[in-house]
């Protein structure tokens, strides 16, 4: 495996400890692991495709010459939705119809900053990222829909399948990162971003 | 008391409020630097909490801002950017305190408590 995929799981399992610790009632976040995928396998190997979920997504910006970027996307089925804002809002705050979204922009700026900050330590440079986007639909229109944000997209994406087990209760979740064709997944990543 | 609680997530200015308004400060909230900018100079708050990663203006650039007004108010910054950067300049803009999100809420209170009672 690359250190580069290696890194990027590293940062997802530093985001998942955090994500993890908002939570009031037992919210466990397992990162199960992943895989890097070609775009063009994408359509067919992605995995719940056709599953409805609520994503957030992040651009991770490297404070480089080029500015290389990432997309940090996080994904829940969105039955899962109602549960999780409970647990992290409690349920005084979750009555208001427009918590569950902002919940789920909040998991997404601090799973984003945690991998962020994890990233910035390893490779030695600041890394930024973007206020959060909320996105409701089929995951794979989602990944689609990140992918065309990119100008010039790299020829692959990594995956990561987690688990997240709430009062008992076990929910699918999945990430995916995309990038910009100045960052490599298969080979050093801290060459690609950091051009050494 | 006067605190401006700046986020950009409903969420965490509700978990902000919830903290610190039964402790009979006065609230108000911003959802982003912009909005922030233009409250402070017209309520003139005791003490912000400023996130950091926010669309429209960011919270480094609306303290920046703040600071152009020769502003002495108090600042707690609530953030998940935990990097040397963003931290260094939060301090050279005269910040009270830098809290990591997610927080604990007493860390919160006794941030804001330490940032007030300062001469």
């Amino acid at each position: 495996m690359s250190n580069g995929f290696l890194l990027l799981t590293d940062g997802m399992r530093h985001a998942a400890r955090r994500l993890a610790s908002m939570a009031k009632h037992r919210l466990r976040i397992r990162v199960m692991g992943g895989r890097i995928l070609p775009l063009a396998q994408v359509a067919t190997d992605l995995g719940d495709a056709d599953r409805d979920m609520c994503a957030v997504v992040v651009a991770v910006i490297f404070d480089q010459p080029q500015r290389p970027e990432l997309r940090f996307v996080i994904g829940v089925e969105r039955s899962a939705l109602r549960p999780l804002t409970v647990a992290i809002a409690g349920e005084d705050l979750a009555s208001d119809p427009r918590m569950a979204t902002s919940v789920l922009q909040e998991l997404g700026n601090i799973g984003a900053s945690a991998m962020s900050n994890h990233l910035a330590t390893q490779l030695g440079c600041t890394v930024r990222i973007s206020a959060p986007d909320v996105v409701e639909d089929r995951w794979g229109a989602v990944a689609s829909a990140v992918l065309g944000s990119f100008r010039d997209p790299a020829d692959e994406m990594a995956t990561l399948s987690t688990e997240f087990t709430l009062d008992g209760r076990r929910f699918a979740g999945a990430a995916i990162l995309m990038a910009d064709r100045n960052v490599e997944f298969s080979n050093s990543l801290s060459s690609s971003i950091l051009g050494v | 008391m006067k605190i401006l609680i700046v986020d950009d997530a409903l969420f965490m200015r509700a978990m902000l409020r919830k903290a610190l308004e039964p402790l009979g400060y006065e609230i108000r909230e911003a959802e982003n630097g912009l909005q922030a900018v233009a409250i402070a100079e017209e309520w003139k708050p005791d003490l912000i909490t400023m996130d950091i990663v926010m669309p429209e203006m960011d919270g480094l650039h609306a303290l920046a801002e703040i600071r152009r007004s020769a502003s002495q108010v108090r600042v707690v910054m609530v953030t998940a950017v935990e990097q040397r950067e963003p931290m260094q300049e939060a301090m050279r803009l005269g910040i009270s305190d830098f809290i990591v999100k997610p927080f604990d809420e007493n860390r919160v209170i006794s941030a804001v408590d330490r940032a007030l009672s300062r001469p």
